[in-house]
């Protein structure tokens, strides 16, 4: 039995999983982004519904990103914390290879699925992957783990993968800018902590194991680095 | 409460754990972060943030280790709830409320300003006593009454003291944060050399602002070569003119509250300027001054369980919902992560 916990979109979930992926407790929630005060006691109240107690899980895995910032924080220092302190393993999956996974059900074996979480300001996070197997595992080969790409650029970032099946909160909330020929699969937005232990059960690109390596996966540098590489003599005032 | 507290403090830039037991420190580790920061001249809440999250678990395994202390030990986790960075606060009080759940221990929510005010603790002060509170987010006099329940008897109407020693800093070429390099700068000067305003019109009410406008004014009214000359002699009045602003104050605040107990916190108390001057006129006046060392008043964990001792433990496992709060107006109704400080102010030392 692992626990998966998903905070990178506005969705709020944790799931108990058994080691076939098989969903034993699961709750999600959609509303908005208060991660701090929900994650927890929905992990509380799956291990009650599993009948199970930390100590005996084998694995406590959360979503890694890109997406929401803080939201993906509370998300990976709560899975730290709870592992740290179980002296559990600790694993992680980017939330990109967890939704294409589930795309791969609904796509033609080898076909490009792609997984696009909003990252607010017009931008939306992708990651592209390919069906590389069929059921139970379904894995999946990597092609761009994570591009940011503007809102206005989406029809033309798609049109490089035709065939394409897309899916997460940023495919449903630009559904209107995909194009002909993609075909978009609702049921991965928001993305949930079931899909989230599947992935990383099942190893998919972009699946990590230790503190070293789960930590979230940003996808840009902060602004205030990029201003500061854009031209250091004009940092920002008022931050002292 | 008995038994150690694994404490965890991340409110500004500062990522730090503790262990403390039945009021004693066993173990502090602050891993800060000035370095860091230094390259965009302030603090910046998302790298503070992702910093907080990568040293947290080494920084907490770090205060264990120095304590002794196994996680069977962890009788309780403290923490930091706010007022600070919500980004930062965040990090640490999800750690925190997972570390306690999946011990099965209580949780002691603290906020910041109790922590540094409960730093004077370490020394024995017995409440009630007069205590400043400077730093770089905030300047207040607090009358603690009991434990850690203070009143605010004045605030600061415009910046922290902390801000004015970091933005003077600047203004004289020190650069970031620069409150130190001033304060070791002012050791070698004459503080009579600038004048700068004494009088602020504001009662009891802390102002800083106008001093700093002071500064910049008398730095364009000289030449390079003459501030080259004397750069040690105006950060010496400029560091003056703050530190007379708050001992006036602080006496005055002693005085018409009929205190004899005179306190310091925050990181602004490690200003070897204020320790002086606060030690020289509380003698005077014959009141009773604590000093907290240096350590303990910077943002640390520590005092977070110092505070601890005189707060109320919510059991495992109510806390699972505990939200951080940015500032103190919403510490009851912190109901919105990731509202940010308007301005992007330090939030602490
Ligand atoms: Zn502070």
């Amino acid at each position: 039995m692992i626990l998966a916990v998903e905070t990178a979109t506005s969705a709020c979930s944790a799931a108990v999983l058994a080691a076939d992926g098989a969903l034993v407790a699961q709750r999600v929630e959609d509303e908005g982004p208060a991660h701090a005060q929900r994650l927890l006691p929905f992990v509380h109240e799956v291990l009650g519904e599993a009948h199970l107690g930390l100590g005996d899980l084998e694995a406590v895995v959360c979503g890694l990103g890109p997406g929401a910032y803080t939201g993906m924080r509370i998300g990976v220092a709560t899975a730290r914390a709870l592992a740290q302190a179980m002296g559990m393993r600790l694993g992680g999956v980017s939330t990109l290879a967890a939704v294409a996974r589930a795309l791969a059900p609904d796509a033609e074996p080898g076909a490009p699925l792609v997984g696009l979480l909003d990252g607010k300001r017009r931008e939306v996070f992708a990651g592209v992957f390919r069906s590389a197997g069929p059921a139970p595992r379904w894995p999946l080969t990597e092609v761009v783990p994570v591009a940011v790409v503007a809102a206005d650029e989406l029809p033309g970032f798609l049109e490089q993968w035709p065939g394409a099946v897309v899916g997460g909160d940023g495919a449903l909330l630009y559904a209107e800018r995909l194009p002909a020929g993609v075909s978009l699969a609702v049921h991965t937005a928001p993305p949930t902590a079931a899909l989230v232990g599947r992935a990383w059960l099942a190893r998919v690109p972009g699946a990590v194991e230790g503190f070293e390596a789960v930590l979230p996966v940003y996808g840009r540098a902060p602004d205030a680095a990029r201003w500061h590489a854009a031209a250091p003599a004009a940092t920002p005032e008022g931050r002292s | 409460m008995t038994g150690a507290i694994l404490c965890v403090e991340t409110s500004c830039d500062d990522t730090s754990a503790a262990v403390v037991e039945a009021g004693r420190v066993r173990s502090s580790i602050v891993s800060s972060q000035n370095e860091l920061h230094a390259q965009f001249g302030g603090v910046v809440p998302e790298v503070a943030s992702r910093r907080h999250t990568e040293l947290l678990p080494t920084v907490v395994a770090d205060a264990l280790d120095a304590a002794g202390c196994a996680w069977d030990d962890v009788a309780a986790v403290a923490v930091t709830t706010g007022p600070g960075l919500i980004g930062s606060l965040l990090v640490g009080l999800a750690a925190a409320k997972a570390y306690a759940y999946a011990r099965r221990v209580p949780l002691i929510p603290v906020d910041h300003l109790q922590g540094h005010i409960a730093a004077n603790y370490a020394l024995g002060v017995e409440p009630p006593f007069v205590c400043l509170v400077a730093s770089g987010g905030h300047t207040l006099l607090a009358v603690v009454e009991v434990g850690v329940r203070f009143r605010v008897a004045a605030r600061t109407m415009d910046d922290a003291a902390g801000e004015a020693f970091d933005k003077g800093a600047r203004l004289l070429g020190l650069g970031y944060p620069g409150g130190r390099e001033l304060d070791e700068l002012a050791t070698r000067g004459n503080a009579g050399y600038a004048p700068f305003p004494r009088a602020v019109p504001h009662g009891r009410d802390f102002s800083f602002s106008g001093l700093k406008t002071a500064l910049l004014y008398d730095l364009r009214g000289r030449d390079a070569a003459e501030i080259d000359v004397h750069r040690a002699d105006i950060a010496a009045s400029y560091q003056g003119a703050i530190v007379r602003q708050l001992v006036d104050k602080t006496l005055a605040c002693a005085r018409d509250e009929g205190l004899r107990r005179v306190a310091l916190a925050g990181g602004v108390a490690a200003n070897s300027g204020l320790r002086r001057s606060m030690t020289e006129r509380c003698a005077a006046s014959g009141l009773e001054l604590f000093l907290p060392p240096l350590s303990l008043c910077t943002d640390n964990a520590a005092m977070v369980g110092l505070a601890a001792g005189h707060l109320p433990v919510v059991p495992w496992p109510e806390y699972l919902a505990i939200d951080a709060y940015a500032s103190a107006t919403q510490a009851k109704a912190a109901r919105r992560p990731g509202v940010r400080r308007p301005n992007g102010r330090r939030a602490s030392h």
